[in-house]
């Protein structure tokens, strides 16, 4: 896999594990460090919005913070559980 | 990460049918049971990938197929426990009240307080540095303080509905709204 395929395989992986709830580029990235991965925020966010565009991710804003927020859809569920690599 | 996890023969397999190797191999099944079981269900799989699917390439660096599908599964029951402790934090504060997409975000924001803090760090501060301890006794004290002035501010806002209702109630009565009725109803309302 390249490097974004599996940006993206992390970040559908917390998203399921969050399901329903929602999760910041930030917190994408810190989690994934903990794991001894070297994604950084931006990497988050750059493939977070891919996925919004294949159906996968759903985009909101935090009405506290106005941050950006994920959370997995039911596509992105479907993947995970069946289709992924 | 272009490795052999990646790359053998069961990885290439569908999804679903990996998912019972790995619980078959997480459940103690050996090498060649798994192996037959592949057999048996249609999948031509040696042994040998079974092994090294299982415990990876000897001078490979990176984790196996099946040391990553058990991390992400740890992964996963951590999360899943993170998340339902944030939800029980946030019902249990707001009530049945509050509406299921509130409910969501005050969890995932919770969620992410808990996930960021590292108990680990805060023991070796405060091995570090004993002079700590009192100002977390007062950040916990602080905290429970808003909690409580919350709590009461809550009951303050609940015995207000209560009169709203109450008063709406009798305006129902024949006779429509009493001057008296609507002064309680305004009142009511200007202390929420």
């Amino acid at each position: 896999m390249t490097r974004d395929q599996d940006i993206r395989a992390e970040i559908i992986l917390q998203a399921y594990g969050l399901r329903p709830l929602s999760i910041t580029a930030s917190t994408l990235a810190r989690q994934s460090r903990k794991q001894g991965m070297d994604y950084s925020e931006s990497d988050m966010a750059r493939e977070s919005r891919f996925l919004v565009g294949q159906g996968m991710l759903a985009e909101s804003t935090d009405p506290v913070t106005g941050a950006t927020r994920y959370a997995i859809t039911s596509a992105g569920v479907i993947h995970y559980e069946r289709d992924r690599s | 990460m272009a490795d052999h996890a990646n790359k053998g023969a069961v990885a290439r397999l569908p999804h679903a049918v990996r998912e019972l190797i790995n619980q078959r191999i997480r459940d103690g099944a050996t090498d060649a049971a798994v192996a037959e079981w592949c057999r048996v269900s249609g999948h031509e799989i040696s042994e040998g990938s079974i092994r090294t699917w299982r415990a990876g390439v000897p001078d490979q660096k990176s984790p196996s197929g099946y040391q990553r599908w058990i991390n992400s599964q740890e992964r996963l029951s951590d999360m899943a426990a993170k998340r339902e402790f944030a939800r029980e934090i946030v019902e249990k504060g707001q009530g049945a009240d509050i509406h299921e997409a509130a409910t969501q975000i005050a969890a995932s924001q919770l969620f992410e307080v808990i996930e960021e803090f590292d108990l680990q760090k805060v023991k070796t501060s405060l091995e570090q540095d004993p002079t700590l301890y009192p100002k977390v006794l007062r950040a916990l004290a602080a905290l429970n303080a808003g909690g409580l002035d919350f709590a009461k501010f809550r009951e303050h806002v609940a015995e207000k509905k209560r009169a709203i209702t109450d008063a709406v109630a009798q305006a129902k009565t024949p006779g429509g709204i009493t001057p008296e009725t609507l002064a309680r109803i305004e009142e009511a309302a200007s202390l929420l």
